[in-house]
């Protein structure tokens, strides 16, 4: 672990030299990011305008909908600041044989294919998050105890690894199909689903979000717990769903390699 | 003549290219669905939260359905792909051609708009009519006067686009600038909030962008708020887009091609 930890300083210490050679990409890149979060942000605050300060969207506030909308972001950015590689693996790795230089150094070839490119992009999604989520928190008037903030702190972590574990199963598909990119951002982008309330919705898009949509376990769920409504023993599912998601993502990508014959030159 | 034909034929190769990506097609189409479903849900929730009344609600339900049914149009991958012309070098070739290079783009992105973006229209107002209680119009004119309208709207996003997609010559970040560009487009053009509930500010900084001309233009015609009488004034609107963006693409496309390196020469 300790040597995996050293790896990781080492390789983020390699990328940060080459953003800096590149100053003008890294400020565009993150710039990019910030913006598209800031419009989808501008979609909520133009639409809360209309809405009641309490209790006004399907039960909600607009606090606690930003609490919903925040924690999902932060989600994101950690997906996309640790793991946004996994979505090049059919295209860039597999397609093209690179992996194989990954496969003959000794360390795990996972941990290689996610330092191999960090997502300094998300750094931008990743600020808004951390200020949405602290103005909500602080706005929603909730005591806040050692308890909740580690609860916090953990469903947030939950919440990215969700991400990432399903962008791991969609990818790992790249060695059958190599392009895997459609699969995986088909299911990523059922977290458009889980970026409001769940309550919005008629009921049977609800039960269908509730049952089948892991992101709500990075938004709504914890937000519910934190605000004090009925999230039953949904709240402390979060660890569990990401954990398991994580275990059949590393199984099938172990199943993956196993299968992966190179590009047979 | 020959010109004519060339174009034809890199029309037809990216209409080609679009027929064997068939599950990025069908990925794309299901991502904006969901999008769709999503919109609904939260715009008809801030309607039943508002003081507005049922008529205004319906009205807005149905402009958004019909936005987000022309979406596709503020959708390219133009800046993307002219990014890694120049980043491989292939963009030695498109200006060694015999043909003006803008004009080689554009007749690509006519195939897409014929083989990609029409087509996705199609589905969604599809899915709009069978599930989301849209009502389409049955007169044939405006049909005609809304593929016109879509015509020019998708050239005035061509030009844009080629704007953004000159940056290529000085950042490699072109996929995070292309999704900051759909962003903008759909947020300032309307796909994201229905003008019965954009505030003022809004309202006049979308007046003053183009966006509005690809996706508020089309959408209004097809819900007949633009008269086939008000047609001749949208038009001219859009052609006078269509010049001063025509003007400013050159100008930036000139100034851009004086800083290309292709492998080091």
């Amino acid at each position: 672990m300790a040597r995996y930890l050293r790896l990781y300083r080492a390789f983020l210490a390699q990328w940060l030299k080459t953003l800096l050679q590149y100053r003008f990409n890294f400020v565009v890149g993150a710039a990019s990011t910030l913006v598209q979060q800031a419009t989808g942000l501008l979609v909520l605050w133009v639409a809360m305008l209309r809405v009641p300060r309490l209790g006004g969207l399907g039960g909600w506030g607009r606090d606690e909908i930003l609490l919903v909308y925040g924690l999902l972001l932060l989600a994101k950015a950690i997906n996309h600041l640790v793991a946004d590689n996994l979505w090049s693996l059919g295209i860039l790795y597999i397609r093209t044989g690179r992996l194989d230089t990954l496969l003959v150094r000794p360390v795990n070839p996972l941990f290689h294919v996610l330092v191999d490119r960090f997502g300094h992009d998300g750094l931008g999604s990743f600020a808004l998050g951390v200020a949405l989520v602290c103005r909500a928190a602080l706005r929603v008037g909730v005591a806040w105890t050692p308890l909740q903030i580690a609860y916090l702190v953990v469903a947030v972590l939950s919440g990215g690894v969700i991400f990432i574990a399903l962008n791991l199963i969609t990818s790992t598909v790249g060695f059958y199909i190599i392009d895997a990119m459609p699969l995986t951002l088909a299911v990523f982008q059922t977290h458009e689903l889980a970026q409001y309330p769940v309550t919005i919705y008629r009921k049977g898009v609800r039960v269908l979000v509730m049952c089948a949509v892991p992101y709500v376990f990075a938004s709504y769920v914890p937000a519910s717990y934190l605000l004090g409504k009925d999230a039953g023993w949904l709240a402390g599912a979060g660890p569990l769903v990401a954990g398991g998601l994580l275990f059949v993502g590393y199984r099938l990508w172990q199943r993956g390699l196993e299968h992966y014959g190179s590009t047979g030159a | 003549m020959h010109r004519i034909r060339a174009y034809r034929a890199l029309a037809g190769l990216s209409v080609q290219r679009l027929l064997a990506y068939r599950a990025h097609f069908w990925v794309a189409l299901a991502s904006r669905v969901l999008t769709l479903v999503v919109l609904v849900a939260f715009w008809r929730a801030i309607g039943e939260a508002d003081a507005v009344t049922t008529a205004e609600r319906e009205a807005s339900l149905r402009y958004l359905v019909v936005a987000q049914m022309v979406a596709p149009l503020a959708i390219s991958m133009l800046i993307p792909m002219f990014g890694s012309a120049v980043l491989d070098g292939s963009i030695a070739v498109e200006l060694l051609r015999p043909l003006d290079v803008q004009e080689c783009f554009y007749a690509q992105s006519l195939g897409t708009l014929v083989a990609g973006q029409l087509r996705e229209m199609l589905v969604l107002g599809v899915v709009g009519v069978l599930w989301l209680d849209l009502v389409l119009p049955t007169d044939p004119r405006i049909y005609l006067a809304f593929l016109v309208t879509v015509l020019l709207g998708h050239a005035i996003m061509f030009l844009v686009d080629w704007g953004f997609a000159m940056l290529s010559f000085v950042t490699t970040a072109t996929w995070g600038l292309s999704s900051m560009r759909h962003v903008l487009a759909l947020f300032f053009g309307g796909a994201l909030v229905p003008p019965q509930f954009a505030p003022p500010w809004l309202k006049t900084m979308a007046a003053a962008l183009p966006f509005a001309e690809v996706v508020a233009a089309p959408a209004g015609v097809l819900l007949g708020t633009v008269p086939l009488a008000a047609l001749p004034r949208l038009w001219l609107g859009q052609l006078a887009w269509l010049v001063g963006l025509g003007i400013a693409s050159r100008v930036v496309y000139r100034l851009a091609i004086r800083r290309v390196t292709v492998a080091g020469g």
